[in-house]
């Protein structure tokens, strides 16, 4: 009779709120249909049980919890409940049954619908509307009993709640865990919830079932505690102090959470084919394709492994990230593909490479040896000139000879870059600027020139001093290892070592470099760089239809760069592509490029119809010729097409 | 007032220090997770001002100010201290503002702070490039935050006053949302969503100003009604709230009336049924060992044709990948869809029997379809899970397969040689394949079907008959590494099958190289001298385009070919990026093309309707059709801009 009379009472005073949430379930539910109808990946009417699920039954227990629960708990009203000789538990059961029920409803009739609503092709059998029916009460009851639990917590749901959010999202989207087979999510999957009707997913149910459980019993736990005295505080406002206390806890709770979880370890990438030669110590493997490739790829293992040996020993490496490379014929020569997530990985094509070509693959290899050595830290501008530098001048003459045919190439590079831009000798300022302009080729041969330079004038053991400093130290991934990385700053610390002011160091080194230009080889060399300068200009036609041009005009060199294009066998190229709104180094590929002869009266490229208005690109041009291996970046601008 | 709102400034500092702590809790992860001098402004941008919609942090904003707005008026409701400040001498209009005002500054202070502190991180990066600070759209991302916060603050208040039911009334209008970008392809202005959508010109940042107008005055709207809600409610417990009769009677009325019309409307509903059955079709069912089909008895001889090969086309099927076991899996061959000819979802398939006219089409998709399940079953759902990295390979090999038991030699020619062509001149390489987004950002999405149908064959080549099965189920092994970035998830995978990627990568790109010299290049002529003008009668845009020969070197087409050294396409098409704000799978809107002779020459003019457009920015894809019962070949996506009214 009591409990009657109690389910009475709450009905009474709950009826009207009941219906409106009725009606705005049934509003819900009939856009649910209609849109269910028109999505366009749908495949059964059922599937809006589950989407009620995620999305709507969690707020609708919610307003129940509301509505029941918390307004009487935190006014106080149940003491006048709890002083009728009912004893404690009766109320609370009756309203975790009376709301369990209204959700259960709810739910069923929206199951109903949707079972009535669905097409002969779904096929609904009693079996299966039992089946979908139990995983929804089971989620269900799961939702109603973390309501009702949190519902006790007083002022204290709010953060609950919020922390619950969290604890599901870093569930849901932590990228080492698979939610989908931890219950409840494996309950609701997206594919299993609906479409699979032969088996019962008894893992999710008992999961989601003990997860309800162990909330209604903390629930219930609750309001018997020191007889009703936690509930009592937790009725109360929340002070500063509970806040800040449970903020704390928050944020140690997660750090703890994020290192124990961050476990993701990927195996090295592996060659399981035959034709792969392989070094264990260090670890190379080369990927060769087919046998009439071995002896190539036998030689670049030879080389590589010996160079790595000799590097390690040189910086006093500990270990070496493994490297495999793999054989791609299709490539240009100088195309490769870099990958240094797990060991380093290069897909390149070497089958026409001469020594210098050679030397360029190595120097990316090393280059990615050594950045992986500081955690990718020495791609930071202000050491990436040393990076860029020590690894060519590793591969050219660290550990064999110097090629006097490379050092001239390298040397003309890296004049004819001083020439166009002189601001290109700021090392560590303006290294990303002057890459981006020059092209890769080119920052690195300016970056080897310096390095050559220090080691002719200050030694062998600076330029591994350097090398050192900036490469051999891994940097962590953290606030505290940035600022102590900063303090005291790259520029200091390259003082340091040289013993001697970085500007009056540039300003040696470039008068050096100067120097250099009267050798003959080097000489040779610039006389096969035309003496041009490029302009770039985007306009829009009177048909609408926009282009994109470029041309050359000769320009004034304090070298001796070549002033008759008739005499020049190489061709001119634009390349160019979109770019996103913000500046950040871009290489350019060959995918959009516009080659033709070089000449200075007319318009040499013209692209129409690839850019339209507010569009952003990036445009080079380029000399190729043959005497360089590489070409020269003539010109580089980013546009804002008008 | 201002003592006023420094009262209720004091009042929310709760919720204050909950936002602190999540801020703290933000900073906490970056600082012991990053170093923090190398995030460049792109960075920072990245799922935040990037181009379009971003619905994620909308969400994020909208939980913010709903929470806050929450916290304003119901408790003085309820605890009656509403009456303590009714009772000060200053109006009901202030208190309200007060309240108002302090909830926002609260969000507003915390944007401020947020956005500080990334400048000053920002700052910390020493860069020359890397470190560049863009003013403009830091400052309009930060005061378009700040009307955001406003508007959705807004809503809560008002919501507010139904108490948790305001959720369900929000719910319903999210929904109405996503029902506008399912039926209409795009909410509009409609969307809370879309005032957080991004465009660019050049590194300017375009926000959505009418959208924003728009929602602005609605806020203004919604908070006067708010505030005469709240201002004719009275203290005391929801509970215990008296109620007048008159009004408890409208309110019944108006709850009965509601079930009632609600009720009646959802039965209208379901006597339409699905879609799938139409009124008037009689849909009959016929079952085999491993299928159930139902089907609309107009279709019965194709169904007839179907189920006369179904078990063995299975059979097959199972063959090819190694499968032991076979699910039972529901055919529904009555829909209709124009988003694709079939679909699969676990152990159902869905076919439309209007998207082939040959039978045997139709079979190779029921074996395509009955593919996917297999897959989703062998890999335990694992493919799913790396969808963006694997969806050329599930569709290349549920095409391969399909291709391998019902051979159609013609149709996987042209897929082929479409796929070829598009290879060699958009530049289509592995690492574009296995970032499904990014794909179909650039080229045409169905082109993972047949490019992803010669991947396999390379696959298979390389590694043995049953190396894509293998992939299938090593994706799904119990010690697969979870989140690997889509590069390192196949290298590691496919080590677990003993196959190397990259002979595989190259097997592949010699096979579409080797075809694409075959192909008579005259049938795949380019679009040029592309122009866009409003036309000023209908607001329709037109986009029109010249086709030209690929390359000028002298055609070796035959008779078919015209002067201009291509053949002319019979059939041209456009695609526009959708305008949606993805709260909804959206589509993009597809419109024919039709040709027209000029001055210059023959012209392919396309009319796009303004509705269509997401805004005066917009991504497109022109394509024809190279030859007769071939796919469509589409370019490679462009943006447009639609020209101003001086442009035009």
């Amino acid at each position: 009779m009591a409990a009657i009379a109690l389910l009475a009472k709450d009905v009474r005073e709950h009826w009207l709120p009941v219906v409106f949430l009725t009606l705005g379930c049934l509003a819900v539910f009939l856009l649910l249909l209609v849109q269910n109808k028109q999505a366009a990946y749908s495949m059964s009417t059922l599937e809006i049980v589950r989407y009620a699920l995620l999305y709507l039954m969690p707020v609708v227990a919610l307003i129940v919890g509301n509505r029941l629960i918390v307004g009487e708990y935190l006014s106080g009203t149940r003491l006048f409940v709890e002083a009728l000789p009912l004893g404690q538990n009766l109320p609370l059961v009756l309203k975790y049954l009376l709301g369990y029920a209204l959700l259960s409803g709810l739910t069923l009739a929206l199951i109903f619908l949707a079972a009535k609503s669905a097409s002969v092709a779904d096929e609904i059998t009693l079996n299966y509307l039992v089946l979908i029916s139990s995983k929804s009460l089971v989620m269900l009851w799961l939702y109603w009993s973390i309501v009702f639990c949190f519902s006790l917590c007083g002022y204290l749901r709010v953060l609950l709640y919020l922390v619950l959010l969290l604890i599901v999202g870093a569930l849901l989207f932590f990228p080492g865990i698979d939610a989908d087979r931890i219950p409840p999510f494996a309950l609701i999957d997206q594919q299993l919830f609906v479409f699979e009707r032969d088996v019962i997913p008894w893992f999710a149910i008992i999961g989601t079932s003990l997860l309800a459980i162990v909330f209604s019993a903390a629930g219930f736990i609750l309001t018997r505690i020191g007889e009703g005295s936690v509930l009592e505080r937790l009725s109360k406002p929340m002070t500063r102090r509970d806040f800040v206390a449970v903020s704390v806890l928050l944020v140690a709770g997660f750090s703890v959470w994020s290192t124990v979880v961050e476990n993701t370890e990927v195996a090295p990438i592996q060659f399981s084919s035959e034709s792969v030669v392989r070094n264990n110590d260090p670890e190379v493997s080369i990927l060769y394709l087919s046998d009439i490739h071995k002896q190539s790829a036998d030689k670049m293992l030879r080389r590589l492994s010996n160079s790595l040996v000799a590097l390690q020993a040189s910086l006093g490496l500990q270990s070496l990230p493994s490297i495999k490379i793999a054989l791609t014929p299709d490539r240009e020569k100088h195309d490769m593909e870099y990958m240094t997530s797990a060991g380093v990985f290069i897909s390149s094509n070497w089958l026409e490479h001469d020594s210098y070509d050679d030397a360029i693959l190595d120097s990316v290899i090393m280059h990615g040896v050594l950045s992986a050595q500081t955690n990718g830290r020495a791609m930071l501008e202000p050491y990436h000139w040393v990076l860029d530098g020590f690894t060519r001048w590793w591969v050219e003459q660290g550990n064999v000879e110097l090629d006097l045919q490379h050092q001239a190439e390298l040397f003309a590079r890296a004049l004819w870059v001083l020439d166009t831009d002189p601001e290109a000798q700021q090392l560590v300022s303006r290294w990303q600027i002057t890459a981006d302009k020059f092209s890769y080729p080119s920052a690195e041969a300016l970056a080897w020139s310096a390095m050559n330079y220090i080691e002719l004038t200050y030694g062998r053991d600076i330029v591994f001093a350097l090398a050192s400093e900036f490469l051999s130290k891994p940097v962590g991934n953290t606030l505290l290892a940035t600022l102590r990385d900063r303090s005291p700053s790259a520029q200091a610390r390259m003082e340091k070592i040289l013993s001697k002011g970085m500007d009056e160091f540039l300003l040696e080194w470039v008068d050096w470099l100067s120097a250099q230009k009267n050798d003959p080889m080097v000489l040779s060399y610039l006389r096969q760089i035309p003496a041009l300068a490029g302009q770039v200009s985007s306009e829009i036609d009177e048909n609408g239809v926009h282009r994109l041009s470029a041309s050359y005009t000769p320009r004034d060199s304090n070298l001796d760069l070549n002033t008759d294009l008739s005499a020049m066998s190489g061709q001119c190229t634009l390349k160019h592509d979109y770019i996103g709104p913000f500046d950040m180094e871009f290489e350019l590929s060959d995918d959009y490029e516009d080659t033709s002869f070089c000449q200075v009266l007319l318009p040499a490229h013209s692209v129409e119809s690839f850019y339209s208005s507010g569009d952003r690109a990036i445009v080079a041009l380029e000399y190729e010729g043959e005497l360089f291996h590489q070409p020269l970046r003539i010109h580089s601008e980013r546009l804002d097409i008008q | 007032m201002i003592r006023l709102i420094a009262k209720e400034i004091r009042q929310l500092q709760p919720i204050a220090y909950l936002w602190f702590a999540i801020l703290v809790f933000g900073y906490g992860i970056q600082f012991f997770t990053e170093r923090v001098d190398e995030n460049t402004f792109g960075d920072w941008c990245e799922g935040y001002c990037d181009y379009s919609a971003n619905t994620a942090v909308a969400v994020f904003i909208i939980l913010l100010a709903l929470v806050t707005a929450y916290s304003l008026f119901p408790r003085e409701h309820d605890e009656s201290t509403i009456d303590l400040l009714r009772a000060l001498p200053v109006s009901r209009k202030s208190i309200f503002i007060a309240k108002v005002f302090a909830a926002w500054l609260i969000l507003v202070g915390f944007n401020f702070v947020s956005y500080g502190l990334d400048v000053l991180l920002l700052a910390s990066n020493p860069e020359s490039m890397g470190g560049k600070f863009y003013p403009q759209v830091w400052l309009t991302l930060l005061l378009r935050d700040c009307l955001f916060i406003f508007i959705v603050l807004s809503h809560g208040v008002l919501l507010s006053w139904f108490r948790t039911l305001g959720l369900i009334i929000y719910f319903i209008y999210l929904l109405l949302l996503v029902l506008a970008e399912s039926y209409l392809g795009t909410s509009g202005d409609w969307s809370v969503f879309a005032l957080l959508a991004n465009e660019y010109r050049g590194s300017t940042l375009l926000v959505n100003t009418q959208g924003l107008l728009i929602h602005t005055v609605v806020a203004f709207g919604l908070l006067l009604l708010a505030y005469r809600l709240w201002d004719k409610t009275e203290s005391g417990n929801t509970n215990s709230r008296s109620v007048s009769r008159s009004l408890r009677f409208v309110q019944v009325v108006i709850g009965v009336f509601g079930v009632l019309s609600l009720s009646g409307a959802m039965l209208y509903q379901i006597e339409k049924g699905t879609g799938s059955d139409s009124p008037g079709v009689t849909v009959k069912v016929v079952a085999t060992e491993h299928y159930r089909f139902a089907y609309n008895v107009s279709k019965e001889d194709v169904v007839d044709y179907l189920v006369l090969h179904a078990e063995d086309d299975l059979a097959e099927l199972a063959e090819l990948m190694g499968v032991d076991e076979l699910p039972r899996i529901r055919v529904d061959l009555t829909a209709q869809s124009e988003h694709a000819a079939g679909l699969a979802k676990w152990k159902k398939i869905q076919i439309d029997l209007d998207s082939f006219e040959d039978d045997i089409s139709q079979r190779r998709v029921l074996v395509h379809e009955a593919a996917h399940v297999l897959q989703a079953i062998e890999s335990n759902r694992s493919l799913a899970e790396n969808y963006p990295a694997v969806k050329f390979f599930i569709e290349g090999m549920a095409q391969h397969l399909s291709f391998d038991v019902v051979p159609e030699t013609l149709r996987r020619e042209s897929n082929w040689t479409l796929a070829s062509v598009a290879m060699a001149r958009q530049g289509i390489s592995f690492g574009d394949m296995i970032d499904a987004q990014g794909f179909a950002q650039s080229y045409d999405a169905d082109l993972h079907y047949s490019l992803g149908d010669m991947w396999v064959e390379a696959l298979v080549k390389t590694c043995g008959s049953l190396a894509s099965s293998d992939f299938v189920r090593a994706t799904g092994r119990e010690d697969a590494p979870r989140g690997l970035p889509a590069a390192l998830f196949w290298r590691d995978t496919m080590r677990a099958i003993d196959c190397d990627l990259d002979t595989v990568n190259v097997a592949w790109r010699g096979s579409l190289e080797s075809r694409y010299q075959q192909i008579d290049e005259s049938t795949f002529p380019v679009f040029t001298q592309i122009s866009t003008q409003v036309v000023e009668s209908t607001g329709q845009l037109k986009i029109s385009a010249s086709l030209a020969a690929f390359d000028s070197a002298p055609s070796t087409a035959a008779a078919s070919v015209d002067v201009a050294g291509y053949a002319t396409p019979g059939r041209f098409s456009i695609r526009i990026g959708n305008a949606s704000t993805q709260i909804a799978a959206g589509t993009d809107a597809v419109f024919r093309g039709k040709l027209v002779q000029d001055q210059s020459g023959e012209r392919v003019e396309f009319l796009i309707p303004a509705g269509a457009l997401p805004s005066t920015r917009f991504r497109y894809q022109m394509g024809y059709l190279p030859t007769v019962g071939s796919r469509y070949y589409y370019e490679s996506w462009r943006r447009g801009t639609v020209p101003s009214a001086s442009e035009s």
